[in-house]
């Protein structure tokens, strides 16, 4: 098996199950092979940034003039005023 | 006394705007768009207010709102869309194997990580960027929200094997893209 075709099993591993032969030959390959024994770390590295991405308590915010701005725009839009 | 349906625009300018803010950029990376599209979705919260029925409450109200404009703003990048590159050898006895360049080391995992890595967040925020907008919707539920398989594959009208050929391709674009970018900078 290639590295694109066994990186793709390490990938589809994290998303559902897979059958106990698939895991084996998944294994061999990485016995071998540099690249795929590296690969898995970077990916659950990734995955852990990527769902930490939208509970990072915003590294950008609006500077207080564009708010000011933002809420007197928005005022006069408002139907309830 | 303020009237149960008067609408405080002020406070959901204080309270959300920074962080739709936020939301809006890692989905479209580009501040200054991110800060249109968020008083866009005041501005149409606005306009619908009488349509909101306070089931929800409205901080997740206008990120539905926002969504929808982000959506819309993918659909109307689909048209630019270019042809993803492989990252492994097409043909050749390499076939099948990364392309020289490309090799996974290892060394993203060894980075130091605090919970709130920014640099690292705002890199990765970028490769997601690069990603094919095609893929880029359906990276974010699965990976970034985390929904179930099925409610993604749903969504994006797309089969179990789609979804998984579509999450591999696109992992290894940003494993490779965060390497350059986090190393070779």
């Amino acid at each position: 098996m290639t590295c694109e075709k066994i990186t793709y099993l390490i990938e589809k591993g994290y998303l559902t199950r897979l059958n106990i032969s698939v895991k084996l030959q998944v294994k061999l390959h990485t016995y071998y092979c540099t690249c795929c024994t590296n690969y898995p770390k970077d990916s659950i590295f990734i995955n852990k940034m990527l769902a930490q991405l939208d509970e990072n308590e915003g590294t950008l915010s609006f500077t207080a003039q564009e708010k000011e701005e933002l809420k007197k725009n928005l005022i006069d839009l408002n139907p309830t005023n | 006394m303020e009237q149960q349906n008067e609408i405080n625009t002020g406070e959901w300018v204080d309270l959300y705007a920074d962080s739709l803010f936020n939301y809006a950029n890692i989905r479209i990376n580009d501040a200054d768009l991110a800060k249109d599209l968020v008083q866009d979705t005041f501005i149409s919260a606005l306009k619908a207010i009488d349509k909101f029925e306070h089931k929800s409450s409205v901080k997740t109200w206008l990120y539905s709102i926002l969504k929808r404009k982000i959506i819309d703003h993918w659909r109307k990048q689909e048209s630019r869309k270019t042809n993803p590159m492989s990252y492994f050898n097409q043909d050749g006895v390499k076939k099948g194997g990364f392309l020289d360049g490309h090799n996974p080391q290892g060394k993203l995992a060894e980075v130091e990580v605090e919970i709130e890595n920014n640099e690292l967040s705002d890199a990765l925020t970028k490769c997601i960027g690069a990603l094919p907008v095609k893929w880029k919707g359906i990276v974010i539920d699965k990976l970034v929200e985390e929904k179930e398989s099925e409610e993604v594959c749903n969504e994006h009208a797309i089969s179990a094997s789609n979804l998984w050929v579509i999450i591999h391709r696109a992992k290894v674009q940003l494993r490779d893209c965060l390497e350059k970018k986090w190393f070779e900078a």
